[in-house]
């Protein structure tokens, strides 16, 4: 006798799999600027489709996401990384324009800025020693970075200014 | 015509002090004229000169070859537990902004620490230690360490280096934008005496956090480990015997224009002694992350903080002109004289304070220039902070209370002026 479960049924297994994937990664996706959100639901396992390798990562560090904001030019959603909290500011595409943090440290760059981060390094060496210790402001056509804060509550934001949306305000990065 | 031109001869000459201010203001709706008469009170500092056992000298302006603008240094005395062997390090970046000696390796000569380990291993303890723009990296090491002429206690402290591999986690290091060496730090360390008692607290013990402290079998196989507080690098003020409670800060005002170095005073203690017994001030409490409250331009910012490491006023203003060069710094047209209430998180206590915003590529004559001590050194900041860094410690005697701790002011943490 079959049972929804059998594999007998590659309809169903794929179906249980999908499940099962669901439930895993909307606990613990977590993608990186530029790159795309993966939180693929029962309801809509296509969002599967849009997941580009490379750009997604997982982590027993994540925790729990929470959706923030739910708007029609954007949401806002937020993880748990390492015990540093992240937003991540995601286009109606799924891709991600903008990342701010808040937190006991800064997160892995490199994992947060994705593609952007060789770019960050760049323009990072290349600052005047001698402006001594403020604000790190990193800005280029390609991304914006910003790293704030004292020990034990640093702060941070990173965006793509050709992916805000149109009329976002950068006074919404929070 | 003649009387009307003799009264402009005489007002320029009335004003010849204040000749900033006649430049046009205009661009930002907080502003007023500028005038000499607003800077905050303190000519001398706080026992200044005094060779009190709780009194260090802090230079500001000129921290060494690689010093920077409004960096304020002290001396520390650094030691092998129960030994005479000693290294006092200069230029070492004093810092309310964080809690616990850190020195980079190279400046420790022949003086050797004792390694801080943990687990049944005994694996040597590493940290990844974060500030607002960049990480130390290096083992956590304990040592004798003297401020002034108090007792030295002995107490675990950092040791920058790289003799341990920083760790990889999914491909990325766990340690990022570090400090490297004293050249480019600019400094030979950082002495964190603000208002918290550890560098990471509960949240490394229970763990809530993970990428802070680390446990290194070997040289490159370091990972992530809890670390209890005993172990954890402490503000060596809170260890001393007596004047435990907290510090006091105070800097002489200087003109608007800048001054190439400039020297005040940290007194050790608050009430525990006769040369450091508050006068009545408005206290100001801090929340579990040493944070007050700022309302400026109408915006309350609640995670705001007051830091001598930070060597600029940085706050979010949308509207002050930004440096083109110097990325992130104000660059106003004309010198701003803003202003801004600092709030109890906790209590009612408000103070309303004015504050200068010079144009960076100017003042600084990009970064180039002369002047060590600007108090109108100012940037951007992120939303919600407004970073009172060193500028705003110039012509006031500042008091930090350490958290658990308390005196007639009150208990910590909190900030006092």
């Amino acid at each position: 006798m079959d049972t929804y479960f059998s594999m007998k049924s590659k309809h169903s297994f794929v179906l249980v799999w999908l499940m099962g994937f669901a439930v895993f990664c909307s606990i613990e996706a977590f993608a990186t600027l530029g790159g795309r959100v993966f939180t693929p639901t029962a309801a809509d396992p296509e969002n599967i489709s849009q997941a580009t390798p490379g750009q997604i990562v997982q982590s027993q560090k994540l925790q729990a996401q929470k959706i923030l904001v739910q708007g029609s030019s954007y949401s806002v959603q937020e993880s748990t990384l390492g015990g540093v909290a992240v937003r991540e500011y995601v286009l109606p595409n799924g891709v991600v324009f903008a990342v701010t943090w808040r937190g006991i440290k800064h997160p892995d760059l490199s994992l947060v800025l994705g593609n952007y981060h060789p770019e960050f390094e760049k323009l990072k060496a290349q600052k005047v020693k001698a402006i001594g210790r403020a604000p790190l402001h990193i800005n280029s056509s390609k991304v914006s970075v910003k790293m704030s804060g004292h020990m034990r509550d640093v702060r941070g934001e990173a965006y793509d200014p050709v992916l805000l949306p149109t009329n976002f305000s950068l006074q919404e990065l929070k | 015509m003649k009387q009307k031109i003799l009264k402009f001869i005489a007002l320029s000459v009335i004003f010849i002090f204040q000749a900033v201010s006649f430049m046009n203001c205009s661009g930002s709706t907080a502003n007023t004229n500028q005038t000499a008469t607003n800077l905050p009170g303190v000519t001398v500092p706080l026992n200044f000169g005094s060779t009190a056992a709780n009194v260090m000298p802090v230079t500001v302006g000129n921290c060494g070859v690689n010093g920077y603008i409004n960096e304020p240094c002290v001396s520390v005395t650094v030691c092998q537990h129960g030994t005479s062997n000693c290294t006092t390090i200069p230029n070492i970046l004093l810092d309310t902004g964080s809690y616990g000696l850190r020195v980079f390796g190279s400046a420790l000569g022949t003086t050797v620490l004792t390694p801080v380990t943990t687990g049944v291993g005994s694996n040597p303890v590493v940290e990844c230690a974060s500030f607002g723009s960049g990480s130390t990296w290096g083992p956590v090491q304990r040592a004798d360490v003297g401020l002034g002429g108090e007792p030295k206690v002995y107490v675990p402290i950092q040791v920058i280096n790289s003799a341990f591999t920083v760790p990889t986690v999914m491909g990325s290091p766990a340690c990022n934008t570090l400090m490297l060496d004293p050249a480019s730090a600019g400094f030979n360390g950082i002495l964190g005496v603000g208002l918290l008692l550890y560098d990471c607290g509960t949240a490394c013990v229970t763990p809530i956090v993970s990428g802070v402290y680390f446990k290194c079998p070997t040289l490159t196989t370091c990972v992530d480990t809890v670390l209890p507080l005993t172990s954890q690098i402490i503000n060596p003020v809170a260890a001393l015997p007596v004047d435990n409670n907290g510090v006091i800060l105070s800097f002489a005002s200087v003109s608007l224009s800048g001054v190439a170095s400039a020297n005040g005073t940290m007194t050790i203690g608050i009430g525990t002694s006769s040369n450091n017994i508050p006068p009545s001030l408005n206290v100001f409490a801090a929340d579990q992350y040493a944070n007050i409250t700022t309302v400026y331009d109408g915006t309350s910012n609640t995670q705001s903080f007051i830091d001598s490491g930070s060597n600029g006023l940085y706050f979010p203003d949308s509207k002050i002109i930004k440096c083109t060069v110097e990325t992130g710094f104000f660059c106003p047209t004309s010198p701003l004289t803003l202003r801004a209430t600092i709030q109890s998180q906790t209590t009612s206590v408000t103070s309303s304070v004015p504050f200068y915003v010079g144009n960076t590529h100017e003042i600084t004559a990009g970064f180039t220039g002369a002047n060590g001590v600007l108090n109108n050194l100012g940037g951007n900041g992120n939303l919600q902070q407004f970073d009172w860094g060193f500028p705003f410690h110039l012509g006031r005697t500042i008091y930090s209370g350490i958290e658990t701790k308390s005196s007639s002011l009150g208990s910590g943490p909190y900030w006092a002026f």
